[in-house]
Parts: structure tokens; sequence; C-alpha cells
């Protein structure tokens, strides 16, 4: 009799601890996917040395490979499935106001980056033209203290009477092209044929990484009054 | 929220096209920012710039490949708009009418245009950009010979507190890219000490990449060894493309040395003689 009681308490006990089964269901606009396979026990564990990733009991396992179609089936594949990249900019107007002669004016914006699993990224810059009313009434492009920056090298720029347009980037990215926060360089210019110029890069996968962009102008007092213009094209791509 | 935030996936694509093939991609594009965004899409070529995966873009487009987009409803280089949130399919299609063997390297760009309507205003934009890797021809599983060049384990006598970081190129003397696939293995008395998988970069032909490791995450790590390393000699080979015909060794070797300790126990005898020697003084 007790043999009997035990049983069925054990055999209630297992239907009432069963949950509904779900196996792999995908959607999009245009397809259904079912699939038919669900494994008995997966996912990420951890203490405090290690994590394990698994998967028991999937159905053929692994990478399968075949004119260039590939299928990896397990769920530790999870892990490495970053494949998108993503590119932030704060604001998309700079707006200097009222510029003052012989005082440099500042604006900043940030730009962040998320990067795939196994990639870099590298962030090119390029104006349009320089600030400019029309071609001939413009503020030149910056040439640094020592008339020593090009659009792809940064020097300092801090003197008062030194005037221009130019830029610098701070962030782990920029390090190799901006040495400190006063170092500036002049835009890559599109209306005189130059490329557009890597202004941060890293080599490694990153994610949210922040690159502060320091837009500076400096007008003399001979500068002709007027609306000045130009816009500023940033470029994302990941590291092949 | 950001003015322009905007996720492009895949990032990139590597593929093999044989003659007269077809071949569609599809990307999502995801506006991720708190307005609507004008776009248009664009391909554009590159080259290679340095040994950590950097590109160049050319305006040299020689090349047969036709590329278009299969949406029904947009062209290459035609408007479209992305609300706040909204996330858009763009199938790429691209067609090899040749019948060349080579590789060609393409970005497929989303650019965003500018809100004001003449397009010349004051605003910035942002373009974003994945990759296309394309070989031609008519294989379709092409494995390119790779090799180790530049390794850099100097000094070649090492201490054994003084982590050991293995540095070097992998170069693609092929015709085609090709991605790295091998191992790192270090052996100390003929027994296996350390084995590292290599990550597995790609590489365009005659050019190189920078030697990394595969860390337990599947990221990018440098090629190093922990300290503290055992005294002796220590044996170690990079072995690329092992399944394939073009197997490839790299052997080398190096010393441990107890610098530190040496000179410790030295510094420690030539104190106490100077001291014996001023007390018998």
């Amino acid at each position: 009799m007790k043999f009997k009681f035990i049983f069925i308490s054990a055999l209630l006990l297992l239907y009432l601890s069963t949950s509904l089964i779900h196996a792999q269901h995908f959607t999009s606009d245009s397809y259904i996917i079912d699939w038919g396979n669900f494994n008995m026990t997966s996912g990420h564990k951890s203490s405090t040395n290690y994590h394990l990733t698994d998967t028991v009991g999937q159905n053929a396992p692994g990478l399968s490979e075949k004119n260039g179609i590939r299928v990896k089936a397990g769920f530790q594949y999870i892990y490495d499935m970053s494949s998108a990249i993503s590119f932030t900019i704060d604001k998309l107007n700079i707006d200097f106001g009222t510029l003052v002669p012989g005082i440099g004016v500042t604006d900043t914006n940030l730009l962040t980056v998320t990067t795939p699993s196994g990639r870099g990224y590298q962030i090119m810059a390029q104006e349009n033209h320089p600030l400019w009313i029309n071609s001939s009434n413009f503020i030149a492009n910056t040439t640094c203290d020592a008339n020593d920056c090009t659009p792809t090298l940064s020097a300092p720029w801090t003197s008062s009477d030194k005037y221009g347009f130019g830029y610098n980037v701070t962030g782990i990215g920029a390090t190799a092209y901006f040495l400190t926060s006063t170092h500036f360089r002049p835009f890559a210019d599109f209306s005189q044929n130059q490329e557009p110029a890597i202004i941060a890069s890293e080599s490694s996968p990153v994610k949210n990484r922040e690159a502060m962009v320091t837009y500076r102008v400096l007008v003399s007092p001979l500068q002709s009054a007027g609306n000045y213009e130009n816009y500023i094209t940033y470029t994302l791509v990941p590291r092949y | 929220m950001a003015a322009f935030n905007l996720t492009l996936d895949p990032a990139q694509i590597e593929i093999t096209l044989k003659p007269n093939a077809v071949f569609t991609q599809a990307y999502n594009v995801t506006n991720n920012s708190n307005g609507t965004l004008v776009l248009y899409s664009s391909v554009s070529a590159w080259l290679p710039s340095d040994n950590q995966g950097g590109v160049l873009y050319t305006d040299n487009t020689d090349s047969p490949l036709i590329f278009s987009l299969s949406n029904s409803d947009l062209k290459l280089g035609e408007n479209f708009t992305l609300k706040a949130g909204q996330k858009k399919q763009l199938v790429l299609k691209i067609i090899n009418p040749g019948v060349e063997e080579a590789d060609y390297y393409f970005t497929f760009f989303v650019n965003q245009r500018p809100f004001t309507q003449d397009g010349i205003g004051h605003q910035n934009i942002a373009k974003i950009g994945s990759h296309l890797l394309i070989s031609t021809g008519q294989e379709s599983n092409i494995v390119s010979p790779l090799s180790v060049s530049k390794l850099d384990i100097t000094p070649k006598i090492k201490d054994v507190f003084i982590p050991l970081t293995i540095n070097g190129e992998i170069t693609n003397l092929g015709q085609h890219y090709s991605q790295i696939n091998g191992k790192l293995s270090i052996y100390k008395n003929k027994e296996l000490y350390l084995e590292q998988n290599l990550f597995p970069y790609t590489v365009i032909p005659q050019h190189s990449r920078l030697l990394h490791c595969l860390n337990s995450d599947s990221g990018v790590t440098s090629c190093s060894l922990k300290i503290p390393l055992w005294p002796g000699k220590y044996q170690g080979v990079i072995t690329l493309n092992s399944n394939t015909n073009n197997k490839y060794e790299y052997p080398f070797s190096f010393f441990v040395f107890p610098y530190s300790i040496i000179i410790s126990i030295l510094l420690v005898f030539a104190l106490l003689a100077f001291l014996l020697k001023n007390k018998k003084k």
C-alpha cells in the first residue's frame, strides 16, 4: 500500500513538474521555419573561475559548409553571432554662433561605434568644402601653429592669430592620429579631390566605443560677415 | 537619443562566384535613432591599406561585376526613408558575367541624405558600410598558400618572469583572399606545452595580417605565454592550412634563462662580500 502511494505520488510530481516544450520557430516577412529539433539541455553556466556553454542532444552539431552556405548547429554559436556594425552620431547640426575675431570657438560631436565579433573599425571624415558663403568667400582650413598640419597629420593649434577651421578627436581609437587634445587637423576637402581621412580606428572588436570630435574655428578681424557653412561626412566601415 | 544611429547587418561577406553566377545577399538596416532618416545605398571598391584590415577607397571601378538591388521598389542610389525604430531589408544582387579568375573588394554602403532639400546645407551626414570580398573563377573552394613572415621572438633568450609574446605576420602568397586556419604549438622537452588557434583573419593576396590568437570567447588576443616560464629550450611551430594540400609549417625555438633570479643572487652575494670586507677592515 505504502509503495503504491509513493509510486503514484512520484508520477503526480513528474506530471506537475513538466512544462510545454518549444522547438525552434523562425519568422520573417516572407517565411516561417518551424525547426523540429530540440535538445535536452543547453545554455551558459558560470562559477567564480569558469564559464561553460553547452548543448546536449543537438542533432548534427557543428559547422557544416557547402557551396558558400554555412549551418552552425549547436547553441554555443549564439555567443559568436554578433555580425552587425552600428554607428551613432549624437547631433548633426554644429552651430558656432556669432564668431568674434581672435577668439577660438569650439563645438563637439560624439561618435559611437559597435563592431561585430572579430572585427575592428575605421572612421573616416571629409568636408564637402571649407566653411564658406561662396567659393570666393571662405574661412580657410587651419594649417596649425607651425603650418605643419595636413588632412592626415595633426599638429598643435593653440595660437590666437593662426586663423582657420579644424578639428581634434579624442578617444582610444584616435590616439594614433591626435597625440593630445590640442593637436588639430584640417578636414580632407572633397572640393579639392582629397580622399576621406581616417580619424579613429582599432583592430579589435569594440562595443559602444566613443570618439569625441572637437571642431574649432578662429577668424581674423578681416573676415567678411555672413553665414559660413559646410558639412562633414563621417564614414564607418569594419576592418576586413 | 542620438540624431543618427544606424545598424547594418552583416558587416562582411566573403563569396566565390563562378562565371555567369548570380548571388544575392540580404542586408538588414535598422534606424535606432529618434527621427526619420533619408538613406540610399551604393557600392565602392577598396584596396587593403595595412596589415590590420584597414581599407583605402579607390576610384578604380575596373570590375566586370554587376551590382543591383533585388528589392522591387528600390534601386542603388535611390532614396528610401526609415522611420525611428524601423528596419528594412536590402537585397544586393551580384552578377559575374566574366570568366576571369580574380579577386574584387567592395563595400556596400548605406548613406544618409541631408535633411535639407537642396542637399548643400550645413548638416553633417554619415554612412556605414559592409565589406564584400569576392573571388571569381571556375573553382568554388580556393585555398591560397599562406606563410609566416616577420616572426619576432627576440631576444632569443628570455627571462622566466618576463611574459613572452609572439609577434609576426601571415602573408598570402596566392591569387585569392584566404582565411587564416592554423594554430600555434609550443613544445618543451618534446611535450606539448601550449597550443592556441590563430585568429581566422582574412588575408588579401600579396598582403599580410598581424598574427593573433583566438581566446576562449572566440575573440582576438595576442599569442603569448604566461609567466613564470620554466627554464630551458622551447620549440614552437605555426601550422597553417593543415587540412589542405597547402599545409605549411613554420618552426622556431627560443630559450628561457632565469636571468632575474641569478642577478638577484649575485647581487645578494656581492652585498654580503662587500659587508664582510668592510667588517674585516
